[in-house]
Protein backbone atom coordinates (compact mmCIF):
# COMPACT_ATOMS: atom_id res chain seq x y z
CA UNK A 1 0.00 0.00 0.00
CA UNK A 2 1.80 3.50 -0.63
CA UNK A 3 1.15 4.80 2.38
CA UNK A 4 0.96 8.47 0.21
CA UNK A 5 -1.93 7.37 -2.13
CA UNK A 6 -3.75 6.09 1.05
CA UNK A 7 -3.47 9.15 3.29
CA UNK A 8 -3.93 11.43 0.47
CA UNK A 9 -7.43 9.72 -0.85
CA UNK A 10 -8.54 9.13 3.20
CA UNK A 11 -8.19 12.43 3.77
CA UNK A 12 -9.86 13.99 0.35
CA UNK A 13 -13.13 11.18 0.84
CA UNK A 14 -13.66 13.00 4.91
CA UNK A 15 -13.07 16.20 3.12
CA UNK A 16 -15.65 15.33 0.48
CA UNK A 17 -17.92 13.72 3.04
CA UNK A 18 -17.70 16.53 5.17
CA UNK A 19 -18.69 19.14 2.67
CA UNK A 20 -21.24 17.29 1.18
CA UNK A 21 -23.30 15.49 3.42
CA UNK A 22 -25.31 18.65 4.83
CA UNK A 23 -26.23 18.84 0.60
CA UNK A 24 -27.20 15.22 0.87
CA UNK A 25 -29.43 15.09 3.89
CA UNK A 26 -32.56 16.32 1.94
CA UNK A 27 -31.81 13.75 -0.36
CA UNK A 28 -33.33 10.30 -0.99
CA UNK A 29 -31.89 7.14 0.40
CA UNK A 30 -30.22 6.10 -2.91
CA UNK A 31 -28.69 8.77 -3.51
CA UNK A 32 -26.99 8.54 -0.06
CA UNK A 33 -25.71 4.93 -0.86
CA UNK A 34 -24.40 5.92 -3.77
CA UNK A 35 -22.18 8.73 -2.75
CA UNK A 36 -21.00 6.92 0.60
CA UNK A 37 -20.33 3.65 -1.33
CA UNK A 38 -18.04 5.44 -3.99
CA UNK A 39 -16.47 6.65 -1.45
CA UNK A 40 -16.20 3.24 0.27
CA UNK A 41 -15.16 2.08 -2.26
CA UNK A 42 -12.28 4.41 -3.46
CA UNK A 43 -10.93 4.12 -0.04
CA UNK A 44 -10.94 0.21 0.00
CA UNK A 45 -9.05 0.35 -3.76
CA UNK A 46 -6.49 2.97 -2.44
CA UNK A 47 -5.57 0.14 0.08
CA UNK A 48 -3.91 -1.93 -2.34
CA UNK A 49 -0.60 -1.79 -4.58
CA UNK A 50 -2.34 -0.33 -7.29
CA UNK A 51 0.16 -0.04 -10.04
CA UNK A 52 0.84 -3.68 -9.66
CA UNK A 53 -2.16 -4.98 -8.87
CA UNK A 54 -3.90 -7.04 -12.00
CA UNK A 55 -7.15 -4.80 -13.01
CA UNK A 56 -9.20 -2.97 -15.85
CA UNK A 57 -6.09 -3.91 -18.27
CA UNK A 58 -5.67 -7.57 -17.72
CA UNK A 59 -8.80 -8.00 -17.83
CA UNK A 60 -9.44 -6.26 -21.22
CA UNK A 61 -6.50 -8.40 -22.73
CA UNK A 62 -7.87 -11.64 -21.75
CA UNK A 63 -11.46 -10.31 -23.23
CA UNK A 64 -9.49 -9.58 -26.50
CA UNK A 65 -6.78 -11.68 -26.65
CA UNK A 66 -7.88 -13.42 -29.88
CA UNK A 67 -8.01 -10.39 -31.45
CA UNK A 68 -4.40 -9.56 -30.93
CA UNK A 69 -3.02 -11.23 -33.75
CA UNK A 70 -4.66 -8.91 -35.96
CA UNK A 71 -2.66 -5.60 -34.71
CA UNK A 72 0.48 -7.37 -33.79
CA UNK A 73 3.28 -6.05 -36.20
CA UNK B 1 -20.49 20.94 -28.96
CA UNK B 2 -17.83 20.83 -31.44
CA UNK B 3 -15.45 22.94 -29.82
CA UNK B 4 -16.05 20.26 -26.76
CA UNK B 5 -15.97 17.32 -29.44
CA UNK B 6 -12.87 18.20 -31.29
CA UNK B 7 -10.10 17.90 -27.89
CA UNK B 8 -11.71 15.37 -27.00
CA UNK B 9 -10.10 13.12 -29.59
CA UNK B 10 -7.23 15.11 -30.59
CA UNK B 11 -5.84 15.96 -27.52
CA UNK B 12 -4.27 12.54 -26.47
CA UNK B 13 -4.65 11.95 -30.27
CA UNK B 14 -1.53 14.32 -31.18
CA UNK B 15 0.32 12.60 -28.06
CA UNK B 16 0.59 9.10 -29.02
CA UNK B 17 -1.10 8.27 -32.47
CA UNK B 18 1.58 9.57 -34.65
CA UNK B 19 4.21 6.95 -33.08
CA UNK B 20 1.81 4.19 -33.15
CA UNK B 21 0.02 4.95 -36.72
CA UNK B 22 4.45 5.37 -38.16
CA UNK B 23 5.32 1.81 -36.56
CA UNK B 24 2.44 0.52 -38.91
CA UNK B 25 2.52 2.11 -41.88
CA UNK B 26 5.76 3.81 -41.79
CA UNK B 27 5.92 6.81 -44.28
CA UNK B 28 1.93 5.95 -45.44
CA UNK B 29 0.73 6.97 -41.68
CA UNK B 30 -1.05 10.15 -43.31
CA UNK B 31 -3.66 7.63 -44.84
CA UNK B 32 -4.67 6.50 -41.63
CA UNK B 33 -6.41 9.63 -40.64
CA UNK B 34 -8.28 9.74 -44.14
CA UNK B 35 -9.55 6.02 -43.36
CA UNK B 36 -10.68 5.80 -39.83
CA UNK B 37 -13.13 8.55 -41.48
CA UNK B 38 -15.56 6.14 -42.47
CA UNK B 39 -15.70 4.91 -38.32
CA UNK B 40 -16.33 8.14 -37.10
CA UNK B 41 -19.44 9.02 -39.82
CA UNK B 42 -20.58 5.73 -37.97
CA UNK B 43 -20.21 6.82 -34.90
CA UNK B 44 -21.77 10.81 -35.32
CA UNK B 45 -24.28 8.95 -37.09
CA UNK B 46 -25.43 5.93 -34.42
CA UNK B 47 -25.47 9.33 -31.82
CA UNK B 48 -27.32 11.58 -33.43
CA UNK B 49 -30.03 8.81 -34.84
CA UNK B 50 -30.51 7.53 -31.50
CA UNK B 51 -31.15 11.10 -30.55
CA UNK B 52 -33.88 11.76 -33.04
CA UNK B 53 -35.32 8.67 -32.17
CA UNK B 54 -35.58 9.35 -28.40
CA UNK B 55 -35.24 13.07 -28.09
CA UNK B 56 -33.42 14.72 -25.04
CA UNK B 57 -32.16 11.49 -23.75
CA UNK B 58 -28.32 10.05 -24.08
CA UNK B 59 -27.40 6.66 -24.66
CA UNK B 60 -27.95 5.08 -21.20
CA UNK B 61 -31.59 6.31 -20.85
CA UNK B 62 -32.32 4.57 -24.58
CA UNK B 63 -31.11 1.51 -23.95
CA UNK B 64 -33.24 0.89 -21.01
CA UNK B 65 -36.45 2.27 -23.71
CA UNK B 66 -34.81 0.03 -26.51
CA UNK B 67 -33.92 -3.18 -24.57
CA UNK B 68 -35.52 -2.88 -21.09
CA UNK B 69 -34.69 -2.47 -17.68
CA UNK B 70 -32.48 -5.24 -16.98
CA UNK B 71 -30.19 -5.32 -19.99
CA UNK B 72 -30.56 -1.31 -20.10
CA UNK B 73 -28.92 -1.21 -16.58
CA UNK B 74 -25.69 -3.83 -17.61
CA UNK B 75 -25.57 -1.49 -20.83
CA UNK B 76 -25.35 1.45 -18.39
CA UNK B 77 -22.76 0.01 -16.32
CA UNK B 78 -20.44 -1.19 -19.34
CA UNK B 79 -20.39 2.45 -20.57
CA UNK B 80 -19.91 3.65 -17.58
CA UNK B 81 -17.05 1.31 -16.78
CA UNK B 82 -15.78 2.08 -19.97
CA UNK B 83 -15.82 5.57 -19.30
CA UNK B 84 -14.28 5.53 -15.93
CA UNK B 85 -11.83 3.40 -17.25
CA UNK B 86 -10.65 5.52 -20.17
CA UNK B 87 -10.78 8.54 -18.00
CA UNK B 88 -8.04 6.62 -15.54
CA UNK B 89 -6.05 5.87 -18.66
CA UNK B 90 -6.50 8.79 -20.38
CA UNK B 91 -5.02 10.91 -17.55
CA UNK B 92 -2.41 8.90 -16.90
CA UNK B 93 -1.32 9.08 -20.75
CA UNK B 94 -1.01 12.51 -19.80
CA UNK B 95 0.67 12.78 -16.94
CA UNK B 96 3.12 10.57 -18.07
CA UNK B 97 4.02 13.08 -20.91
CA UNK B 98 3.72 16.06 -18.81
CA UNK B 99 6.30 14.24 -15.99
CA UNK B 100 8.27 12.50 -18.84
CA UNK B 101 8.94 15.54 -21.25
CA UNK B 102 8.66 18.75 -18.77
CA UNK B 103 8.19 18.09 -14.92
CA UNK B 104 10.97 15.52 -14.32
CA UNK B 105 11.13 15.76 -10.85
CA UNK B 106 6.77 15.94 -9.83
CA UNK B 107 5.95 12.78 -8.32
CA UNK B 108 3.10 11.95 -10.78
CA UNK B 109 0.24 11.81 -8.51
CA UNK B 110 0.42 15.92 -8.10
CA UNK B 111 0.04 15.72 -12.08
CA UNK B 112 -2.94 13.28 -12.35
CA UNK B 113 -4.75 14.65 -8.99
CA UNK B 114 -4.18 18.38 -10.13
CA UNK B 115 -5.64 17.66 -13.23
CA UNK B 116 -8.46 15.57 -11.83
CA UNK B 117 -9.76 17.91 -9.45
CA UNK B 118 -9.68 20.82 -12.10
CA UNK B 119 -11.73 18.25 -14.17
CA UNK B 120 -14.26 17.78 -11.06
CA UNK B 121 -14.79 21.29 -10.17
CA UNK B 122 -15.53 21.52 -14.36
CA UNK B 123 -17.88 18.87 -14.70
CA UNK B 124 -19.70 19.35 -10.94
CA UNK B 125 -20.42 23.03 -12.20
CA UNK B 126 -21.91 21.51 -15.16
CA UNK B 127 -22.60 21.02 -18.83
CA UNK B 128 -22.63 25.01 -19.28
CA UNK B 129 -19.22 25.30 -17.54
CA UNK B 130 -17.76 22.70 -19.23
CA UNK B 131 -19.16 24.38 -22.47
CA UNK B 132 -17.40 27.69 -21.55
CA UNK B 133 -14.18 26.28 -20.92
CA UNK B 134 -13.97 24.49 -24.28
CA UNK B 135 -15.21 27.93 -26.12
CA UNK B 136 -11.81 29.42 -24.33
CA UNK B 137 -9.74 26.60 -24.56
CA UNK B 138 -10.28 24.38 -27.94
CA UNK B 139 -9.32 27.73 -30.28
CA UNK B 140 -5.99 28.09 -28.07
CA UNK B 141 -5.55 24.40 -28.90
CA UNK B 142 -6.23 24.68 -32.53
CA UNK B 143 -3.76 28.20 -32.96
CA UNK B 144 -0.91 26.59 -31.47
CA UNK B 145 -1.20 23.96 -34.35
CA UNK B 146 -0.71 26.58 -36.38
CA UNK B 147 3.02 27.46 -34.82
CA UNK B 148 3.82 23.66 -36.80
CA UNK B 149 3.45 25.83 -39.99
CA UNK B 150 7.18 27.65 -38.99
CA UNK B 151 8.71 24.68 -39.90
CA UNK B 152 7.78 24.56 -43.83
CA UNK B 153 11.69 25.47 -44.71
CA UNK B 154 12.59 22.74 -42.96
CA UNK B 155 9.88 20.58 -44.18
CA UNK B 156 11.10 17.91 -46.93
CA UNK B 157 8.06 16.82 -48.85
CA UNK B 158 10.30 13.47 -50.54
CA UNK B 159 9.78 11.85 -47.23
CA UNK B 160 6.38 11.24 -48.53
CA UNK B 161 7.45 8.53 -51.35
CA UNK B 162 7.22 5.73 -52.03
CA UNK B 163 3.40 5.90 -51.56
CA UNK B 164 1.98 2.49 -50.49
CA UNK B 165 5.14 0.49 -51.21
CA UNK B 166 3.96 -2.48 -48.69
CA UNK B 167 0.70 -2.41 -49.61
CA UNK B 168 -2.44 -1.46 -48.06
CA UNK B 169 -2.33 -4.04 -45.02
CA UNK B 170 0.31 -1.64 -43.07
CA UNK B 171 -1.79 0.99 -43.42
CA UNK B 172 -4.66 -0.47 -42.22
CA UNK B 173 -2.87 -1.84 -39.42
CA UNK B 174 -2.09 1.02 -38.17
CA UNK B 175 -5.66 3.03 -38.47
CA UNK B 176 -6.38 0.45 -35.64
CA UNK B 177 -5.63 2.99 -33.47
CA UNK B 178 -6.69 6.01 -35.02
CA UNK B 179 -10.29 4.88 -35.67
CA UNK B 180 -10.83 3.77 -31.46
CA UNK B 181 -9.83 7.89 -30.91
CA UNK B 182 -12.02 8.49 -33.51
CA UNK B 183 -15.08 6.32 -32.01
CA UNK B 184 -14.83 8.72 -29.10
CA UNK B 185 -17.05 10.80 -30.90
CA UNK B 186 -19.84 8.96 -30.13
CA UNK B 187 -19.65 11.02 -26.18
CA UNK B 188 -21.80 13.53 -28.16
CA UNK B 189 -24.87 11.08 -27.01
CA UNK B 190 -23.99 12.88 -23.85
CA UNK B 191 -23.77 16.60 -25.39
CA UNK B 192 -26.66 16.32 -27.83
CA UNK B 193 -29.78 16.34 -25.12
CA UNK B 194 -28.63 19.87 -24.13
CA UNK B 195 -28.49 21.12 -27.73
CA UNK B 196 -30.36 24.36 -28.04
CA UNK B 197 -31.31 22.95 -31.43
CA UNK B 198 -30.77 19.62 -31.88
CA UNK B 199 -31.12 19.03 -35.13
CA UNK B 200 -28.09 20.87 -35.82
CA UNK B 201 -26.49 17.84 -34.08
CA UNK B 202 -25.43 15.87 -37.22
CA UNK B 203 -24.23 18.90 -39.03
CA UNK B 204 -22.19 20.11 -35.73
CA UNK B 205 -20.69 16.37 -35.33
CA UNK B 206 -19.89 15.52 -38.96
CA UNK B 207 -18.11 19.11 -38.82
CA UNK B 208 -16.17 17.92 -35.51
CA UNK B 209 -15.55 14.65 -37.44
CA UNK B 210 -14.05 16.11 -40.75
CA UNK B 211 -11.86 18.93 -38.74
CA UNK B 212 -10.79 16.28 -36.64
CA UNK B 213 -9.51 13.89 -39.23
CA UNK B 214 -8.04 17.10 -41.72
CA UNK B 215 -5.98 17.95 -38.30
CA UNK B 216 -4.44 14.14 -37.79
CA UNK B 217 -3.48 14.49 -41.30
CA UNK B 218 -2.22 17.74 -41.17
CA UNK B 219 0.10 16.81 -37.95
CA UNK B 220 0.88 12.97 -39.69
CA UNK B 221 1.68 15.34 -42.78
CA UNK B 222 4.40 17.72 -40.87
CA UNK B 223 6.35 15.10 -38.53
CA UNK B 224 6.71 12.47 -41.89
CA UNK B 225 7.84 15.57 -43.80
CA UNK B 226 10.07 16.94 -40.93
CA UNK B 227 11.73 13.14 -39.76
CA UNK B 228 10.79 10.97 -42.41
CA UNK B 229 11.67 7.27 -41.02
CA UNK B 230 12.47 8.82 -38.05
CA UNK B 231 9.18 8.66 -36.57
CA UNK B 232 8.71 6.00 -35.33
CA UNK B 233 11.97 6.17 -32.98
CA UNK B 234 9.98 9.17 -31.23
CA UNK B 235 7.92 8.82 -28.13
CA UNK B 236 6.17 12.06 -29.02
CA UNK B 237 7.03 13.46 -32.58
CA UNK B 238 5.31 16.38 -31.77
CA UNK B 239 7.24 17.55 -29.11
CA UNK B 240 10.28 16.79 -30.96
CA UNK B 241 8.83 18.58 -34.10
CA UNK B 242 7.90 21.66 -32.05
CA UNK B 243 11.23 21.89 -30.06
CA UNK B 244 12.67 21.96 -33.94
CA UNK B 245 10.80 25.11 -34.61
CA UNK B 246 13.56 27.68 -34.58
CA UNK B 247 12.08 31.02 -37.02
CA UNK B 248 13.72 34.23 -37.00
CA UNK B 249 15.86 34.01 -34.12
CA UNK B 250 12.55 34.61 -32.24
CA UNK B 251 10.13 31.69 -32.06
CA UNK B 252 12.10 29.17 -30.04
CA UNK B 253 11.28 26.71 -27.45
CA UNK B 254 8.06 26.50 -28.60
CA UNK B 255 7.50 23.19 -26.57
CA UNK B 256 6.55 25.45 -23.52
CA UNK B 257 3.77 26.47 -25.69
CA UNK B 258 3.11 23.05 -26.98
CA UNK B 259 2.74 22.18 -23.39
CA UNK B 260 0.37 25.15 -22.72
CA UNK B 261 -1.85 23.64 -25.70
CA UNK B 262 -1.62 19.99 -24.25
CA UNK B 263 -2.88 20.84 -20.35
CA UNK B 264 -5.40 22.58 -22.28
CA UNK B 265 -6.61 20.50 -24.69
CA UNK B 266 -6.56 17.51 -22.34
CA UNK B 267 -8.74 19.37 -20.12
CA UNK B 268 -11.16 19.81 -22.01
CA UNK B 269 -10.97 15.98 -22.94
CA UNK B 270 -10.96 14.89 -19.46
CA UNK B 271 -14.11 16.75 -18.15
CA UNK B 272 -15.91 15.52 -21.17
CA UNK B 273 -15.09 11.92 -20.27
CA UNK B 274 -15.54 12.46 -16.33
CA UNK B 275 -19.39 13.97 -17.18
CA UNK B 276 -19.76 10.70 -19.34
CA UNK B 277 -19.13 8.54 -16.90
CA UNK B 278 -20.48 10.75 -13.56
CA UNK B 279 -23.91 10.85 -15.89
CA UNK B 280 -24.00 7.66 -16.79
CA UNK B 281 -23.57 5.96 -13.36
CA UNK B 282 -26.20 8.49 -12.13
CA UNK B 283 -28.43 7.44 -15.20
CA UNK B 284 -28.03 3.63 -14.36
CA UNK B 285 -28.93 4.11 -10.81
CA UNK B 286 -31.36 6.20 -11.16
CA UNK B 287 -30.23 9.29 -9.01
CA UNK B 288 -31.97 12.33 -9.01
CA UNK B 289 -28.89 14.46 -10.05
CA UNK B 290 -25.48 13.74 -10.67
CA UNK B 291 -23.25 16.19 -8.68
CA UNK B 292 -22.59 14.65 -5.27
CA UNK B 293 -21.15 11.96 -6.51
CA UNK B 294 -18.62 13.73 -8.76
CA UNK B 295 -15.67 14.42 -6.66
CA UNK B 296 -15.99 10.70 -5.33
CA UNK B 297 -15.62 9.40 -8.85
CA UNK B 298 -12.92 12.01 -9.04
CA UNK B 299 -10.95 9.89 -6.54
CA UNK B 300 -12.20 7.02 -8.17
CA UNK B 301 -10.53 8.34 -11.45
CA UNK B 302 -7.13 8.81 -10.09
CA UNK B 303 -7.13 5.38 -9.20
CA UNK B 304 -8.19 3.50 -12.14
CA UNK B 305 -5.25 5.91 -13.77
CA UNK B 306 -3.11 3.94 -11.73
CA UNK B 307 -4.42 0.61 -11.39
CA UNK B 308 -2.46 -1.82 -13.12
CA UNK B 309 -0.48 0.72 -14.73
CA UNK B 310 3.05 0.26 -13.17
CA UNK B 311 4.89 1.95 -16.64
CA UNK B 312 4.20 3.90 -19.16
CA UNK B 313 5.35 0.81 -21.79
CA UNK B 314 2.22 -1.21 -19.97
CA UNK B 315 0.08 1.63 -21.21
CA UNK B 316 1.83 2.03 -24.52
CA UNK B 317 0.56 -1.91 -25.02
CA UNK B 318 -2.40 -1.13 -24.00
CA UNK B 319 -3.17 1.63 -26.64
CA UNK B 320 -1.76 -0.41 -29.38
CA UNK B 321 -3.14 -3.75 -29.07
CA UNK B 322 -6.20 -3.81 -26.71
CA UNK B 323 -7.98 -0.36 -27.29
CA UNK B 324 -8.30 -0.77 -31.17
CA UNK B 325 -10.77 -3.13 -29.92
CA UNK B 326 -12.04 -1.71 -26.24
CA UNK B 327 -13.45 1.46 -27.86
CA UNK B 328 -15.15 0.41 -30.99
CA UNK B 329 -16.89 -2.47 -29.31
CA UNK B 330 -18.52 -0.05 -26.30
CA UNK B 331 -19.10 2.65 -28.48
CA UNK B 332 -19.89 1.73 -31.91
CA UNK B 333 -21.09 -1.59 -31.49
CA UNK B 334 -23.29 -1.33 -28.45
CA UNK B 335 -25.13 1.58 -30.64
CA UNK B 336 -25.45 0.14 -33.60
CA UNK B 337 -26.99 -3.18 -32.36
CA UNK B 338 -29.40 -0.65 -30.29
CA UNK B 339 -30.61 0.78 -32.95
CA UNK B 340 -30.84 -2.38 -34.57
CA UNK B 341 -33.30 -3.95 -31.72
CA UNK B 342 -35.06 -1.21 -32.21
CA UNK B 343 -35.64 -1.57 -35.90
CA UNK B 344 -36.27 -5.09 -35.29
CA UNK B 345 -39.10 -3.91 -32.45
CA UNK B 346 -40.73 -1.82 -34.68
CA UNK B 347 -41.65 -4.33 -37.14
Amino acid sequence: MKLALFTGVTFAALLILWCDWPRMKEKPTKDKAAFVSLLLIGWLLSMLDLPNTPGPITLLEAIFKPFRGLVEK
Amino acid sequence: MTLMLYPTVLATGFLSLPTITSQYAQNDLWMTGFLSFFMGFISVHAAVRLHELYPNENVIQHSERIVGKLAGKIIGTIFFLYSIHSTGTIIRLYAEFVNGSFLFKTPILIIISSMVLLASISVRGGLETMARSAVIFTPIFIFSLMFLLLLIPDLDARNIFPILSHGIIPVLKGTATPQAWICELFFMTYLLPSLSDPNKGRKWGNLALVAIVLSMAYVNLIVLFLFGPDTKDKSYPVLVAFRYISAAGFFENLEALLLAMWVVGNFVKISVFFYAAVLSLAQTLHLSEYRPIVFPMGILAILFSLWDLPDSSRLGTHLRYIAPFEIPAVLTLIPLLLLLINRLRKI
